[in-house]
C-alpha cells in the first residue's frame, strides 16, 4: 500500500485510466489489430493491480470482491457457450456463427460471423479479467 | 492478397538480427545473474526482467500479441503475485550454491543443451516459406480466411471461428484454474 508515498501515488493515479483505455481499446480492436481478448483482459487486469497497489485492500474490495468477481468469470464462459447456442436454433452446428444473422431481412453469412466474434471475445475477455484479479487479490497479503 | 494482410512497419533484416542478438546475451546474462542471486526481491526483480527482455524478442520476430501477453502477465502479474508473497515470507538471505549435487545438475544442463543445439541443425530457418508446417493448414487459413470470415487478423480468425470450441475449453479451463485457487488458497470467514 503506496498511499503515503508521493510520487508514485501520481504517477501511478495519472497511469491506470490509459491502462483501462487501452484494454477496452485491444478488446474492440480484436478483429483488426494483433491482440485479442486475452490481451484485453490481462492488461485490464494489471489496471486494477495498480489501484489495489495505491488504495488498499479494503477500498479494493468495495468494487471488486471475491464473490463479485466469481460471478463475472463464470457469466463469461456462459456469454460465450450462449453464443454458440443461438446457431443451434437456426438449424447449424454448434459455435458456428454463419446463420446468426438469418433474419427476414439480410441473410449474410459474413455479418454472422462478426457478431459471433464479437460477443465470444466479450465473453473470453470477462473471464479472462476476473479471473487474473481474483488470482492477484486471492494471494495478497491483508 | 498483399493489400488485405498489410505490415505497417519492419525493421531492417540485419539490423533485426542485430538487436536480436544482442537482447539474447543480455538474456543469458541476467539467467546467470539469477542463478548466483541470493536475495528472494532480487531474484523476483531479475525475472520480471527477463520477462520484459523476451517479450521485446517477441516484438522482433513479428509476433506482438504474443510479447503484450509476456509483458502483461510475465512482466507485470506474476511480478506483483511473487512481491506480495516475498512481504509475507520475508526477504530472507539465502545460502550460497555450493552443493556438490549442483556440479552433477549443470553437468547434465550442458550435456542437454548440446543434444538440443546439435537436433536445432535439422530445423528449417525461421522466416521460411517453403517449410512442411506452412504448406498444409495454415496455407488453408491464410487462402480462405478473406472468404470465409472477413476479418484482416488471421489469428483472432482462427482462434474465434475455426477453432471456436478450443477456445471454448481454454476460457473453460481458466475458470477452473481460478476458481481452484479461490478454493484452496481464500480466507475463511471466523
Amino acid at each position: 500500500m503506496l498511499k503515503h508515498f508521493s510520487i508514485p501515488k501520481t504517477v501511478i493515479l495519472f497511469i491506470v485510466p490509459y491502462i483501462i483505455l487501452y484494454a477496452i481499446y485491444i478488446q474492440l480492436n480484436g478483429e483488426v489489430s494483433p491482440g485479442g481478448s486475452f490481451q484485453a483482459g490481462v492488461i485490464f487486469a494489471t489496471g486494477i493491480i495498480a489501484f489495489d497497489i495505491i488504495n488498499g485492500s479494503k477500498k479494493t474490495h468495495q468494487f471488486f470482491s471475491e464473490k463479485m468477481l466469481t460471478v463475472c468469470g463464470v457469466f463469461g464462459v456462459l456469454i460465450y457457450a450462449s453464443t454458440g447456442l443461438v446457431s443451434l436454433l437456426f438449424d447449424d452446428n454448434f459455435l458456428d456463427y454463419n446463420s446468426i444473422a438469418r433474419t427476414p431481412f439480410t441473410n449474410d453469412p459474413l455479418v454472422g460471423q462478426h457478431i459471433g466474434i464479437f460477443f465470444i471475445e466479450i465473453g473470453v475477455g470477462l473471464t479472462v479479467a476476473s479471473i487474473m484479479c481474483l488470482i492477484y487479490l486471492v494471494l495478497r497479503e491483508d | 492478397m498483399t493489400e488485405f494482410f498489410t505490415i505497417p512497419f519492419t525493421l531492417d533484416p540485419k539490423l533485426n538480427i542485430f538487436l536480436l542478438c544482442v537482447i539474447s546475451i543480455t538474456l543469458l546474462l541476467v539467467c546467470f545473474r539469477l542463478i548466483v542471486s541470493k536475495n528472494l526481491i532480487e531474484s523476483v526483480l531479475l525475472m520480471s526482467g527477463f520477462s520484459l527482455l523476451i517479450s521485446i524478442c517477441y516484438l522482433f520476430m513479428d509476433a506482438p500479441d504474443v510479447a503484450m501477453t509476456e509483458t502483461a502477465l510475465g512482466a507485470c502479474l506474476s511480478t506483483c503475485v511473487l512481491l506480495n508473497l516475498t512481504k509475507i515470507f520475508g526477504n530472507k538471505e539465502g545460502k550460497a550454491a555450493s552443493n556438490p549435487r549442483t556440479i552433477w545438475a549443470m553437468i547434465i544442463c550442458i550435456i542437454f543443451v548440446g543434444f538440443l543445439t546439435f537436433a536445432s541443425f535439422d530445423l528449417p530457418l525461421y522466416g521460411k516459406e517453403n517449410t512442411p508446417v506452412h504448406q498444409h493448414l495454415s496455407k488453408h487459413y491464410l487462402e480462405n480466411t478473406k472468404n470465409d470470415i472477413n476479418i484482416p487478423s488471421v489469428v483472432a480468425a482462427i482462434l474465434a471461428s475455426y477453432r471456436g470450441f478450443d477456445t471454448l475449453g481454454e476460457t473453460s479451463v481458466i475458470l477452473i484454474a481460478g476458481l481452484g485457487v479461490l478454493l484452496i488458497l481464500a480466507r475463511r470467514k471466523e
